[in-house]
Order: structure tokens, then sequence, then C-alpha cells
């Protein structure tokens, strides 16, 4: 399965790149080990063969388009995730769509480095990662070890229902038939939901990480790189760190296609999804909108209606 | 002399991120965008027996807002208070800018190296700024001025967009002092009576001669990459001319890495540096 | 100076009567995360294995934020207070060879040249390290390949190996060889000396790298065209250098809580665009081909021109924490393999 996708993908990238009508194709290439990737550029045909398409192809790697496809043809590989975050980008005019050849790819799920500890397999010991439609298999001293895929994949992809690339110019795969579990709010009371952020924020050093693999944190200059404007402070501190993330959580809403590229980045394993998630629930609710689907649709904070609800529940 | 100004550093810099209070005793409206503030330290002893050398720099804080840093453009040889030229761009500059005389700023100084005037002495020079480059070149040539038996012949050269735009116009005929002035204008006004056109073509028109001379320039980087190109021509070697960097500091004393150029950090190693020494560095610049 | 051996729970006990004149400063698991550099009172769970994430060394002598001191003007009066530091002896324990490598990098740049750094200095004066031997190197350790670990073990007050139940002790010079003097600490076996011998010799045999750390400044060049392949990639978030153990770049702020103004430094790195950014807009390091050169030949280069020391520990936080996995190995690897 893994070597027929990856077979198109490299023969795709060869042809747009022969014929002229891109001048750079973003995919993914082997990592530091069979566990990792890395986003792979590719300006010439004789490259394409560094392209790889298999689970730990984690990058979103529509993150890259707002620097590059402004002003020059590119190719991007995308899976459902990446090709949300493409439509969101075309649709808050950060991408012009003419310029982004979308190499489509369909996806059951990102593996998670967490599984492996769960299956009591250490990372160093990985030398081989294949998967077929139900599990992930780990190549290890002891043999390959497998995994339900269902087991393997990260939190979010375990909630996903979208399986194939929304937007894309050639599509590569079947959808795959996954089970959603469903997204379950947070529980607890407001001040225990309070408690539980306190504690994870003093584990923030602002490092920047989330905002930077972010497709959608694009702005020329975020708001918390404004100490003088005194919205937050560069200061590590549970409460600064507060600010930024309740901060960025907000800018994100209606904008965040939930690929948890932010979590995964993040060095201190903090839940940045769970706000995300809780936030595009909201949006859900509200307004009855799931972002990076339509490029045509007014971005749903960007646009009024007179009987949209108020978040304040006043009418 | 060098000696000294380490040893009162020592003493003095036990926490070099402390800054000493001061009041801003003058203020001079120089142009539209630039002021320059004249400050006495709080503290008497400091007042008294603050050393520092021409070409070194600060760090001048407005508590609240932040620390920005400026060249010391008073002379060392003018005693008890110390000034610095602060052209508005946003930040702690706005925030000077907003400053009455009699309040308090904050100062952390002297750092960084110096001009080597000792080794200038029985010479020529030449001084070429441009802008707000003047304000680091100010210090110097008041001090070769105040000094004007050790130096041969002084000629400053000394540009800016518009007449409006031209510091220290106040201590010209000090600068003509048994020394030259020219003064240039990118662009004149009905009431400009001098040389119009940019300070590397009037160097060129004034075509000073190398030897036994050194050759000081600080400005834009357009303007000192056409000075030093011109002064190349003139014959000038690259151990004869001199400016000062300029670099984001946040430290000063070689630790936030912020002004880190290869293994110098400009506000240690620098600000001043001999175009032979610049040569040394990656070319960041 | 003997070695000696104590019970994980004596060990336990030992550090709590330490605190009486001490500060123990040992890292303290988070439930998430690496583990943090903490000031114990006794009561945490300590970490001083090795397998798990660490905090670098730094996170306790240049904590994330530090107040450089409190301003409060009123009409006609203004005081400056420098916060009150810690003046008690110290001992950190659980720091890794790799970690004490990096504070001689930190000392060499905050206690050397013209100025010292009195706040980095206030945590490493009268500073005990005791560094665990590591016994399960991480997939992204590279430590042998950038230095020499018996050099680096000289650089501590104690060694100290995790057998299991208990944890052998050895001294390297004799400021640990006094703290060790308790009786809690017993004759080791045969057993436990083969044990901390085998848990050294396998470190030792960690697998080498295709390069070598103090070679790079030879071979890294300006023009290396790595540094396209680094900035196509890299994202140009902090996590590589604010988990570095030995990056050292700050930035300096005010911020104001209640009448106070407080001056603080932050980390900050060469990978942010706004590091070099000048008041008026002029940056010489506009392009992230260049800052990510700055990184690589400022650690490799410019460090080992100015100390004879390279600024990479080989510990390999970067490596794991690069959201792109830009693996450092990879392309010191590559910087060699060029000049081949």
């Amino acid at each position: 399965m893994a070597n027929e996708i990856e077979q198109k993908i490299r023969e795709e990238a060869k042809r747009l790149l022969e014929s002229g009508e891109v001048t750079l194709v973003i995919g993914w290439k082997a990592g530091s080990m069979p566990f990792k990737t890395t986003p792979a550029f590719v300006r010439s045909a004789d490259e394409v063969d560094r392209l790889v398409w298999n689970p730990a192809c984690t990058n979103n790697l529509a993150v890259y388009l707002p620097q590059v496809a402004k002003r020059a043809k590119v190719a991007v590989v995308a899976k459902p995730c990446d090709s949300r975050s493409i439509v969101t980008l075309i649709q808050e005019k950060q991408v012009p769509r003419e310029n982004v050849k979308i190499i489509g790819v369909t996806c059951s799920g990102i593996v998670d480095d967490a599984s492996l500890k769960a299956a009591k397999i250490r990372l160093q010991d990985v030398h081989g990662l294949d998967w077929d439609g139900e599990s992930i298999l780990i190549g290890t001293p002891a043999g390959k070890a497998k995994l339900p895929i269902t087991d393997a994949v990260r939190e979010g992809c375990k909630t996903c229902t979208v399986h194939a690339p929304v937007m894309s110019d050639v599509a590569f795969g079947d959808a795959p038939e996954v089970n959603a579990a469903p997204v379950e709010p947070m529980e607890g009371s407001f001040e225990e939901k309070r408690a539980f952020w306190a504690k994870q924020f003093e584990r923030c050093i602002r490092c920047y990480a989330c905002r930077q693999v972010c497709p959608a944190c694009y702005c020329n200059k975020c708001f918390a790189d404004r100490p003088d404007t005194k919205w937050t402070s560069k200061k590590a501190d549970a409460s600064e760190a507060w600010m930024f993330h309740m901060g960025r959580a907000m800018h994100l809403a209606g904008r965040c296609i939930g690929c948890g590229e932010c979590e995964r980045a993040c060095p201190m394993e903090l839940p940045i999804m769970k706000l995300n998630r809780e936030v595009a629930l909201h949006v859900q609710e509200m307004y009855d909108y799931t972002p990076g689907m339509d490029p045509e649709a007014d971005p749903v904070l960007g646009h009024w209606e007179p009987e949209d609800v108020d978040p304040n529940g006043h009418h | 002399m060098s000696t000294d100004i380490n040893e009162i550093t020592k003493e003095r810099m036990q926490n070099p991120y402390m800054p000493n209070l001061a009041v801003v005793e003058k203020i001079i409206t120089e142009t539209w965008d630039t002021k320059t503030f004249r400050a006495v330290f709080v503290d008497e002893n400091l007042r008294e027996n603050f050393a520092y050398q021409p070409g070194q720099f600060q760090e001048v804080s407005v508590f609240g807002v932040g620390e920005c840093t400026f060249c010391l453009t008073s002379s060392p040889s003018k005693k008890g208070y110390i000034e610095f030229s602060v052209k508005k761009v946003g930040g702690v500059t706005k925030a000077l800018h907003e400053l009455s005389e009699g309040e308090k700023v904050g100062i952390r100084a002297p750092f960084g190296n110096w001009f080597p005037y000792n080794e200038w002495k029985g010479k020529n020079l030449i001084f070429i700024g441009g802008g707000i480059g003047m304000a680091p070149m100010r210090s110097i040539l008041n001090y070769c001025l105040d000094n004007r038996a050790d130096y041969g012949e002084i000629s400053t050269i000394y540009g800016a967009r518009t007449p409006g735009d031209l510091c220290f116009t106040y201590e010209f005929d000090e600068w003509k002092k048994n020394a030259a002035l020219h003064l240039t204008v990118d662009t004149g006004d009905d009431s400009w009576k001098g040389r119009v056109g940019h300070v590397p073509g009037c160097l060129m028109e004034l075509a000073p001669k190398p030897e036994n001379t050194i050759a000081v320039t600080c400005g834009p980087p357009i303007m000192i990459k056409f000075a030093l190109a011109n002064l190349k021509e003139l014959g000038f070697k690259d151990e004869q001319i001199y400016t000062t960097l300029e670099m984001k500091m946040k430290c000063g004393v070689g630790k936030c890495g912020r002004c880190n150029i290869g293994k110098k950090y400009v506000c240690i190693d620098g600000p001043v540096f001999s175009f032979a020494q610049i040569q040394e560095l990656p070319p960041e610049f | 100076m003997p070695d000696k051996v104590i019970s994980k729970n004596d060990l336990r006990q030992w550090l709590v009567s330490l605190m009486a004149d001490h500060d123990v400063i040992a890292p303290v698991d988070r439930g998430a995360g690496p583990a943090a550099w903490k000031d114990i009172d006794g009561k945490e769970e300590i970490e001083i294995g090795t397998n798990g994430l660490l905090m670098a060394a730094k996170e306790y002598l240049l904590p994330v934020h530090d107040v450089l001191f409190r301003y409060k003007g009123k009409k006609g009066e203004q005081i400056l207070e420098a916060p009150e530091m810690s003046t008690k002896p110290k001992l950190m324990i659980g720091l890794r060879l790799c970690d004490a490598r990096a504070i001689s990098v930190l000392d060499s740049v905050y206690l050397e040249g013209r100025f010292r750094d009195p706040y980095y200095a206030a945590r490493r004066e009268n500073l005990t390290l005791m560094a665990t031997v590591c016994d399960d190197p991480r997939w992204s350790c590279f430590c042998t390949s950038v230095g020499d670990l018996n050099e680096w073990a000289k650089t501590v007050d104690a060694l100290i190996t995790d057998l299991g139940d208990k944890v052998y002790v050895a001294p390297v010079t004799e400021k640990s060889a006094k703290l060790l003097s308790s009786p809690a600490f017993k004759e080791p076996t045969e057993e436990d000396v083969k044990k901390k011998t085998q848990v050294w010799e396998n470190l030792l045999a960690l697998p080498k790298q295709p390069f070598a750390g103090k070679d790079i400044s030879q071979s890294v060049s300006w023009d290396d065209p790595i540094w396209k392949d680094m900035a196509d990639r890299c994202l140009g978030c902090g996590a590589c250098s604010y988990q570095c153990p030995s990056c050292t770049c700050f930035d300096i702020q005010d911020d104001t809580v209640g009448n106070t103004i407080e001056r603080y430094r932050c980390r900050d790195t060469c990978q942010f665009s706004d590091f070099t950014r000048m008041g008026a807009g002029h940056n010489p390091r506009p392009e992230k081909t260049m800052r990510t050169r700055q990184r690589v030949m400022h650690k490799f280069k410019y460090q080992m021109e100015q100390f004879n020391m390279i600024g990479c520990t080989g510990c390999g936080r970067c490596v794991e924490s690069c959201p792109v996995n830009i693996d450092l190995r990879e392309v010191l690897s590559k910087i060699t393999e060029q000049k081949l």
C-alpha cells in the first residue's frame, strides 16, 4: 500500500518538474529513523526518489506555502489535513490557488511516538515501519511488532472524519474506512479546567514551535512578538503563557483544521489540541461550520449575519 | 588610560545590568526626528568620576518601556555630564522623545571599545559622517578639537538629506575653528547656500591625500559603502579607515549574543573597527 | 577518595538532610514533558536516572526568565533593587555528562571575558555537581562524537551510576568526598564496581557519528549549501536553541507588575528573525539561510575560536525537539563529507 502511493507521488512530482509546471515540489523524505520524516524540497526531476509516503509523514506541509507559493508555482503533497489547511490559506487569500499543484494522498492516521512507549518499544530500536489497512508494522530487533492503526495513531487522528484530501489536482489512494470516535468536550467545572491549564502552562518555554508549525499562524507579526503592546510579556511563566496560548486558540477559532501539529511539535508536551478542539466544538455548535472544507466559504469569524448566535448568549 | 577605564568598570560593574539613575538636564531638538539629551548622574561620586572614551556606548533605560543602545555623543573632555542623540523610530526612542527636562532615566555605561586617538597623534584626520552617523563622530571630533595640538589637519564632511536634517548645527562654528567643515545635503532649499550632493561625492571633490591621514566614517550603510570605495580610490589603506558598526544590542556586556559576528561581539570588541579588522569578520556587513 | 554506594532510599534521606544548609537542585517529573530542574524541598519525586527527557542544566543556571532588578518610582524617589539570590552552597544532582560539559561552555560565556554575569555567578558559585552516567542513551545522543567523556567527567564533583536499588557514587573532587562522609554511604562490593564499570564502558561504546565535533570548525564553510537545505525546512521556532544546554542568547524586557517595574531577561534565539532587527528596521540577518548558518557556525567555529571548545555537547535535544526533524548529526555529517 505504502509503496504504490509513494511511487505515484514520485511520478507526479517528476512529471510536474520536467514539464516545468512547477519549480518546486514539497513532500516528505526519510528522517532520522523509520519513525521520523522530514519535509523534502525537491527542485529537480532526478531527486524525486527521495520522496516518501508513510504514516510518519507528520508535517502539515501547507505551512510552507505562504512563503514559497506567493510568487512561484509549486507542488505540494497533501494529506487530508494539509489539504484542509491549503483550503483555509486560499480562503484567507494567503496563497493563490493557481500557484499550487496539490498532490493529494489519503490517510488513515499519523503514528504517534507515544504509542511505541505504550507498546514498550524503544525508538532507537525501530529499524523499519510499514503498514497495511489495519495495522502498523514496526521492525524491531525482536521481529516485527504489529500495532492496530487505531492504537498507533495520534489522539486527533482517532476522531478524524476526513480521510481523503478535500482539494487536490491529483489524488492517490483509496479513502480508508475508519470509525471515528466522537470528539468529547473537556470535562470538569470551570475551576477544574482552570486549574488544569494553569498546571499545563507552567511548562511552556515560549519557543513558539506550536505557532511556527501551524499553517494558520502566518501573521507577519504575532501579537506575542509585540512586547511593546503588553498583550503578553516574553516571560515564560504560566500566566503569560496562558495569555499566549489562549490568544492563539482564539485566533484559530473557525480556522484550525485540527491537524495536531502544534501539540506534536511542543517539546514540553502541552496538550494544546485540547484547547483547539474545545474551540472548534463551540464554532461547530454555534455556526455549524467546519473549517478547511470549502475555499469559497466566508471565513466564519470574518462574516456576520444578524441571526448569528452571540457567543455571550445575548441576542 | 585604558587600564583606568577597566578599573573603574570593574569596580562599578559588579552588576553590569544595573542602571545608574540620571536626570535629563537638557533636551536639544536637533531635527524633526532627532533630539540630543544631556544627562547628569544622580550619584554625586559617579557624576564627578564617570570616565569614558570617545566611541563608547551606553544603554539608556526608560523604566517600564525598556532599554536602548546609544553612543556617547559628548566628548569625555567635557566633564560632568554625558550626551546621547536619539532618532525617533519607536519603542524606547519614542518614550525618550516624550521625556521632559528634569525627568530621570537609567544609564549603564560605558561599554565597548573606542577610537584609538593616541595612535592617531600627529596625523591628519578626516571625519566623514552622514545623518545620525554624526553622533558617534561628534565625540571623537570634539575630543580631538579639544586636544588640537596633538593632531595635524582636521577636516569634517557632514551630509544630511536636507538642511533641516543636519544635527549639531550649534557646534558648526567650533568645528570650523582651526579645522575644516564641509557640509552637504542631498536636497537643498531656498535658504541653503552650501553644497548639494552626496557625502561620497563631496569626498572625491575634496580628494584628501592618504599620506599620514586617518579617515573615520559613520553613517547609513549605503553611504559607508560608497565612502569606503572612494577612500580606497584615493589610496587609503584598510588600516587607515575606521568606522563604528551598528548591530542590535541588549546586554552590552558580551553575553546576550545579539551582536555576535564571527568570534567577535560588537558590544565588547567594537563598536569601533578599522576596515582591516572588518575584513577579518564574516561578511555580514 | 574511595567510591561509595548508597541505597536509593538513603540517598533521598541524605539529600533531605543536606537541605539544612544546602540548596539541592534535582530533576523533578512534571507528569508530561521533560523533567524540570527544581530547588527541591524533599517532597518531590526526583529523577536521577537517565532514561527520560530532562531539561538542560541551564534551566537552573539561566532560568527561562530571570528578574534582573525591580524599579519602584514614586515622586522624587526611585529605588532599584536586584533580587536577592541564595548564598547557600548548592548541590545539583542528576545532570548528565553532556550537561556538565554544557556548564563549561556557559562558564566561558558568563564568567569569563571583560564582564562577569552576577546572576549566573550567584547560582554557579559553590555549586557541587553530581552527574549521572547514562545507562541508556537516547536515540538522539551523540556525545561521544563531539567530545571526550573522560575529560568531561573531570569537570564534575562526583559521578553517580544507577545500579537499580542503589546508586554508585564516585567522588571526583575533595569537595564531594567531604559531602559523602555520611555513614549512609557504604563500601561498594566487587559486583557494584563491575556493574558501574560496565555502564561506563557501554556509554563510551555509543556508536560514533561520521564526524568529530572539534574538526567541524575546519570543514564548515560560509557558503555551504547545507544552510539552504536547512533553511528550506526550518520553520524558525526556538525549540532547538531553547532546549540546547549551551545556547545562551537572551532578550531583556521590562514588565509592569502592580506598581513595580521588573526588568527581566528571557530566552531568545538567533533563529528568530527579530533577533537582529534594529529599531529603524535594518536587519543584518534577514534570511533564514543566514540564521541557520549563524547557529551552526557559532557553535562549531566561533566558539571554538573563542574558547577552544565547541558549543555542542551531543545531547541530542535539538534533534529530538526539531518539529521538522532537522537532524544536526546529518548536518554535521554532510559538512564533514563535502570536505573529504
